[in-house]
């Protein structure tokens, strides 16, 4: 039995398979932009073909929805709405000239604008009908301007009908009409409803992640075909699953239904795969932190739960849509490093993969982080990517020193360890950003650091936080980590419910909601074949005080809805608030109410065991040699031993300074650190006193 | 001298750095002179600070139980120096950040004595002589104390919907002085060494209608300054006190160099604009001017208020009403792409306005309108100023808006909810008006206030949950956006019934540019439209709803259509409707000039009517086929230019604009995009006709035209239903080519103004 999990990243497509026994096989091959499917064909294409008779899942994380979106590539949609309201994909609250901006971008108005809307306003048609926020019908639906709507829309040759009406969230069969009236006229014209995709109170939200769900459907529909019709020619029977922004998994046949669930998919994977190695090693609280070419992505798990919530920005659309809570800042590999008005600035721009880093050579004029971490001796530019690339070590000096050094009026080792620093801080400032703000102390965190850099600077913004250890996940596999985490994923259907009750709760109306949106689960649950044993439902309510607009998510106990009475949930609220804005923040005399209702339904995959390491016949770790490498606490260059991480002895501990070359990637272990192994290659690295 | 005695203890200076006489026991944390930081403390050390005052905003929205704050982000958050000197400030609205630090320098001079400035104290004051916007806007600031001495400030300020006085939302339009309105309340110490003072909170909220939402926001405040000090204080404890401090300094430091270095570009000249208000009070038909004169010395910017109308009615506003208006059209434009370092800035910005007008009142002039009022107007003259000024040189041009809406419709209601509830509000929905045009874009459609870099508008949903209101239509409008070759942003309208109630609705209105637009164009492009607030009485939506009809647009509903003042009071009943239409933003450039495929695109869309499109771009859409007719278009486009010139064939054939040359100093120098000074000479760019001498006010010399202001977009009514002064739209065209090259909403009495007085060494 094994696992198939695959990643579509911006270079490689990366392609983890992982066996009973938990043995790795890692493959890697180019992405292919123009069509991502065919990266991963390419990927599938290398499994091994006697042994697919074998094969448990086959699980992608996909970019395609995201890159539709981005690019603007997908299907002509056309919407309908309430009369009157037509316009709010174009309004977006207003706030859509910021959404998702930092405030530095946003505060520079002429260059700040709104995105093109996914549906263009032509193509929206007004339709007669109004419900109340009782969800009392106020004027019924016009059925003839709905006939008259989806005739004109057929001519305009729209592939898919989005409908968005106001207040469908509480009754939606004014919605549900539109599709009855398309079923027999239209039959084969795909509907989407805004009560299906999205049932939560704020039209906008609502409106938007149906519109760009229609928007996604056809694209990821073709990429599903493309990457079955490659599973039959290899005759794998296995049934294709796809990675969800929520962090789980979904059947293809689910997936198809709910393009917009696979926005954001790769980067939930490595917070999954985080948990998973996690829940092994005893780490419940994980600060997962992701670095690889572009972006240093944050996300976070916490009493063994990866966060989640409930909107997602993209592109500044803000979105309906529960995700794997991962924030970015544009600090990669490839983020240009530049001098201006005597200050140094890191990214967002990057380099990205062509012309890349001056030290690729391949073009590349301006100097990146990782030019300055060749210069620095962190990466042996004979041994990059397993020695497969030599690295311009020359030119990256050249160019630093004629960008950096010289402008700044630095030596070249000041100017490289006062780079690295600055961008170490600006990732820790991160980390803090998306601890403090909810409340949770980043010390009580241990640091997990994948992607090809993040076990580079992980000692680094690690400590500054404070933070316990620097896990290193599965050693060589933490440069393929969200690919891990994708294969070992399980099925995970949030299922939501805005509804609003004010404390003292009826702890009738409470349970009549949860049965319903466990009814709704359990059925998506049969047709995804997963047998009730492994089933797993978490209970949510969202309360905040009546009047206030932000919510606390508060986790409901299995057996708190037996109880008679409800004040379990006023105490856990105010329990929860306390944790987040601080002791005396809680508001006595308040009244408090619940919003939303939210399950999270589990189907548990069996998953492989950890890996066992067939190496450490040694006694030591390897050293390949020293060579000069810089070491900020010293201030200076130290020789230091590096070690050949591939022949790492578990639990035989390595002193700092030390470098370990995986090959894929560089682990520091800075002087009084010390790291050690496990059996799964999993590395630890802790400070000394 | 106001004729109350001893008024004058409660006015803020705005003159920035000022020493203090005595400040008792406190002692200031003034850092050491010329300690250097080495380059990787001070990224840090910046970074972290930015981002302490982001948390604050954060903090302050999650707490807060008023949509005001969550919502449409009315909320300020600031982190100062010792002195009250802005270092950081949020993202949030501009005008009420900046007062913060007259509020903290005069608490500083008035307090240190008695009660006395303490360890854990916080003080809360919503005076508008002291320095607040208006008594909405309530400040609440901390003095953080490291090693016992005073080392920052930090600060945060929320609109609160109610704060007292005859009118739900504290809005009183009929107001004669501040005894009729909300009472000031000056800085008093609601905190003492950590602990509320229950006695002091229960006076601040005793007098509003919304107690609890001010006890809410209270503690969203205190939340807020807790949190900026105990990150400060690890920032301290981890690089040391005179790091840090010298870290604040050097922020400050270089956006005053930056700013100063782009000032000694610029070129150095006067740059003039006013703004027109109208209607005093209720019952009054007058109009007010704020005039501008800002002269840049190379060095310095110098904002010269003079001739601004004396003190009235309740359009008011305090001492800080002005260097607000003034730094809320520096920040995104000037200084857009750098730190919003208030306390820099000002000290490259001089002032000079005198005490007694309506934008820098004596105690007890009526301010509570301040914000959408005094400080729109001295906003929307320095925002003309700023732009025209950067609009000299191609490199800063790109940073340069046209203005937007000139206003804040304010829509207090006070009425009782769908479940049984007294409520008191002030709707959100006005932040969908339009930003004015860039000179290379269009403006952005529902954009937001310029003094709200990231506003945000509920959700109709939402809108409907809390209030007993059904929303008919809130859409973006037809031809709001200002006319140019650049358009301005389109505004929205928003109509509603009531819904859930038998009771009455009370609406106070209160705005400035309703009875005229605001002249925001910019290069010759047109104004957005006024704002428009009305109700139909006796209107027959509920007999359409009961036959299945969704009115969705004024012209639906058969009633009497009354427009609302405004500064207004009424009541809305369940036969009435209502609809309030928002501001678009400002033009750049000549209509005339507008690219075909653009003004095609604006057609399809629905931003501009074919009506519009013929009338005002000169472009002729075949009716049938929807395409541009080309040969009527050239006619169009020829007849325009003709009737411009007062039936005169232009001197010179048409040419399409020139890009402005780069060549700055004697020789060439922009004035706007079509207008240039070379050799002394001013000249229009795109025909060369020689207006006049460079010491001259070249629009006296262009052919001026003045007609209604209906004819600009077919939301503006008659001035003469509001106001009994004859305003209208002078349009300045170039006596060789006809290109419009200046655009004015002006009263017909005044002379043109004199925009653009460049100085040559």
């Amino acid at each position: 039995m094994r696992v198939v999990g695959i990643d579509t990243g911006g270079t490689f497509t990366d392609l983890v398979d992982i066996d009973v026994e938990g043995k790795i096989i890692v493959q890697k091959v180019p992405s292919t932009p123009n069509d991502y499917a065919q990266g991963v064909v390419d990927a599938v294409a290398l499994v091994d073909e006697k042994t697919t008779s074998d094969l448990q899942s086959v699980t992608v994380g996909t970019t395609i929805a995201t890159n539709t979106l981005l690019t603007r590539a997908g299907a002509k949609v056309g919407m309908f709405m309430t009369m009157g309201h037509g316009d709010t994909l174009e309004v977006m609250r207003v706030f859509g000239r910021v959404a998702g901006l930092s405030s530095r971008e946003s505060q520079h108005y002429a260059l700040t604008d709104k995105p093109t809307p996914v549906v263009p306003r032509w193509l929206v048609k007004e339709i007669t009908e109004r419900i109340d926020c009782r969800g009392d019908i106020i004027v019924p639906i016009n059925k003839q301007a709905v006939t008259k709507g989806i005739r004109e829309l057929i001519d305009d040759g729209i592939e898919l009908l989005a409908v968005s009406f106001l207040w469908s969230f509480l009754n939606p069969v004014h919605e549900q009409r539109v599709r009855d009236i398309c079923n027999e006229q239209y039959p084969d014209l795909n509907v989407v409803l805004s009560s299906d995709v999205a049932p939560k109170l704020g039209e906008y939200e609502r409106s938007v992640t149906t519109a760009i769900d229609a928007y996604v459907t056809p694209a990821l529909a073709r990429y599903l075909d493309r990457i079955n019709e490659e599973l039959g020619i290899k005759n794998v029977a296995t049934p294709l699953l796809v990675m969800h922004s929520s962090g789980g998994v979904g059947t293809q046949e689910y997936t198809r239904n709910h393009a917009v669930a696979t926005l954001f998919s790769g980067p939930a994977g490595g917070v999954v795969g985080a948990r998973h190695v996690g829940d092994r090693l005893g780490h419940s609280n994980i600060i997962c932190t992701d670095m690889g070419g572009t972006t240093f992505d944050v996300g976070l798990v916490f009493d063994s739960q990866a966060l989640l919530r409930a909107s997602t920005t993209i592109d500044q659309h803000v979105l309906f849509l529960p995700s794997i809570d991962i924030v970015s800042v544009g600090a990669g590999g490839g983020s240009v490093v530049e001098v201006q008005d005597g200050q140094i600035k890191i990214g967002p721009e990057s380099a990205g993969a062509d012309p890349g880093p001056v030290c690729y050579g391949r073009g590349g004029t301006r100097p990146t982080l990782t030019d300055i971490n060749v210069l620095l001796g962190y990466i042996d530019p004979n041994r990059f990517l397993g020695g497969e690339m030599a690295l311009d070590f020359d030119r990256a000096k050249a160019v630093i020193s004629e960008n950096l050094a010289d402008p700044l009026g630095m030596d070249l080792e000041g100017v490289a360890s006062s780079v690295f620093s600055i961008a170490n801080a600006r990732m820790s400032d991160l980390i803090r950003k998306v601890t403090v703000e909810r409340g949770l102390d980043p010390r009580d965190f241990v640091v997990y650091a994948y992607g090809g850099l993040g076990p580079l600077h992980a000692p680094f913004y690690g400590s500054e936080l404070g933070v316990k250890s620097i896990v290193v996940p599965l050693g060589q596999i933490s440069s393929v980590f969200s690919a891990y985490g994708i294969a070992v994923s399980d099925l995970l259907h949030v299922y939501e419910q805005s509804k609003l009750l004010d404390a003292p709760f009826e702890i009738n109306a409470i349970n009549a909601t949860f049965a319903n949106l466990e009814k709704s689960a359990n059925e998506q649950l049969d047709r995804d074949r997963i047998p009730s044993k492994d089933r797993e439902f978490h209970r949510y309510v969202d309360m905040r005080y009546e009047g206030q607009f932000s919510e606390i998510v508060v986790p409901v106990q299995q057996d708190a809805l037996s109880l008679s009475e409800s004040s379990y949930f006023s105490t856990e609220f105010e329990r929860h608030y306390e944790l987040a804005y601080g002791p005396g923040s809680l508001w006595r005399e308040g009244i408090i109410e619940i919003a939303t209702f939210r399950v999270e339904a589990i189907g548990r995959r069996t998953s492989p065991t950890s890996s066992y390491s067939q190496k450490g016949k040694e006694s030591t770790s390897r050293s390949v040699g020293v060579r000069e490498v810089y070491w900020p606490s010293e201030q200076s260059y130290v020789l230091t031993t590096i070690i050949d991480g591939n022949h790492i002895v578990p639990d035989c501990p390595v002193e700092g300074p030390a470098v370990l070359d995986l090959g894929t990637t560089t682990v520091l272990v800075p002087p009084t650190w010390s790291c050690v192994a496990d059996a799964t290659e999993t590395l630890v690295i802790t400070p000394g006193n | 001298m106001s004729w109350v005695t001893g008024a004058e203890r409660f006015y803020g200076s705005v003159e920035g750095d000022r020493e203090f006489e005595s400040l008792g026991h406190v002692t200031l944390h003034t850092g050491l002179e010329d300690l250097s930081v080495d380059l990787i403390s001070y990224e840090v050390i910046r970074h972290r600070l930015w981002q302490i005052c982001d948390e604050m905003g954060a903090t302050l929205r999650r707490v807060s139980g008023s949509p005001v704050a969550t919502e449409a982000s009315d909320f300020a958050t600031m982190i100062a120096d010792e002195k009250g000197a802005g270092v950081f400030m949020g993202p949030f609205v501009l005008n009420h950040a900046v007062v913060l630090e007259d509020i903290i320098r005069w608490t500083l001079q008035n307090r240190a004595l008695n009660p006395g400035i303490r360890w854990n104290d916080m003080f809360l004051c919503n005076d508008p002589w002291v320095g607040a916007a208006h008594q909405n806007d309530v400040a609440v600031y901390a003095p953080l104390f490291i090693d016992g001495d005073l080392f920052a400030w930090s600060g945060t300020t929320i609109h609160q919907v109610d704060v007292g006085g005859p009118s739900p939302g504290s809005f009183t339009i009929a107001a004669q002085d501040v005894f009729g309105e909300g009472s000031p309340i000056p800085p008093i110490k609601i905190m003492r060494q950590g602990e509320l003072q229950h006695d002091v909170e229960d006076m601040y909220i005793r007098r509003s209608r919304q107690p609890e939402m001010l006890q809410l926001d209270l503690r969203a405040q205190i939340a807020a300054n807790n949190v900026a000090h105990e990150r400060i204080r690890e920032l301290t404890e981890k690089f040391g006190t005179e790091i840090v401090k010298a870290v604040m300094k050097g922020v400050m430091n270089k956006t005053e160099e930056t700013l100063r270095k782009r000032l000694d570009q610029l070129p150095n000249g006067t740059w003039r604009h006013v703004d027109n208000i109208e209607i005093a009070n209720e019952g009054d038909r007058g109009v007010y001017q704020v005039r501008c004169a800002m002269t840049n010395y190379g060095t310095d910017l110098h904002f010269d208020f003079t001739g601004t109308d004396k003190q009235v009615g309740m359009i008011n506003g305090g001492s800080g009403a002005a260097i607000a208006g003034v730094m809320a059209a520096i920040l995104p434009m000037l200084a857009g792409d750098i730190t919003w370092s208030s306390g820099a800035v000002r000290r490259l910005i001089k002032l000079t306005n005198p005490r007694g007008t309506l934008i820098n009142s004596e105690y007890p002039a009526a301010c509570s309108i301040a914000s959408t009022s005094a400080i729109c107007a001295v906003h929307n003259c320095t925002q003309a100023t700023v732009a025209k000024m950067l609009c000299t040189l191609p490199e800063h041009r790109k940073r340069v808006l046209a203005g937007g809406g000139g206003s804040w419709p304010a829509m207090q209601v006070m009425g009782e909810n769908q479940y049984g509830k007294a409520f008191v509000t002030q709707f959100q929905e006005p932040v969908a008006m339009g930003f004015g045009a860039r000179s290379w874009a269009d403006g952005v459609n529902t954009a937001g206030p310029y003094a709200i870099p990231a506003a945000r508008m509920a959700n109709v949903e939402t809108t409907e949950l809390l209030w007993p209101v059904l929303v008919l239509y809130r859409r973006e409008v037809i031809d709001t956006g200002g006319a140019g070759r650049w358009r301005g942003g389109l505004g929205a309208n928003f109509s509603f019934i009531l819904h859930g109630t038998s009771k009455h609705l009370t609406h106070v209105s209160a705005a400035a540019c309703v009875a005229f637009p605001a002249h925001g164009g910019l290069s010759g492009g047109c104004p957005g439209n006024a704002c428009r607030y009305l109700l139909v009485r006796n209107s027959n939506h509920r007999e359409l709803m009961g036959k299945g009809y969704l009115p969705s647009g004024l012209g639906e509903v058969k009633g009497d259509i009354e427009l609302l003042s405004p500064k207004s009071q009424v009541q809305q009943g369940p036969e009435d409707f209502y609809e309030i239409t928002f501001y678009g933003g400002g033009g750049y450039g000549d209509p005339l000039d507008r690219s075909l495929d653009l003004l095609k695109k604006d057609v399809e869309n629905g931003a501009v009517s074919s009506e519009a499109a013929k009338e005002i771009y000169g472009v002729v859409f075949n009716e049938e086929s929807g395409e541009i007719d080309n040969s009527a278009t050239v006619e169009r486009k020829k007849d325009i230019r003709q009737h411009r010139l007062g039936g005169v064939k232009p001197l010179r054939k048409f040419m399409s604009p020139r890009k402005a040359k780069t060549i700055i100093g004697k020789d060439y120098v922009s004035i706007s995009e079509y207008v240039h000074i070379t050799n002394d000479r001013i000249v229009c760019s795109n025909c060369e006709y020689d207006f006049c001498s460079a010491s001259e006010n070249y629009k006296q010399r262009l052919v001026i035209e003045e007609y209604p202001i209906t004819r600009l977009t077919h939301i503006n009514r008659e001035p003469i239903n509001y106001v009994d002064d004859d305003i209208v739209c002078r349009a300045f065209y170039c006596p060789g080519c006809a290109t419009q090259n200046e655009f004015e909403i002006t009263d017909t009495r005044l002379p043109p103004i004199w925009d653009c007085q460049l100085k040559f060494n």
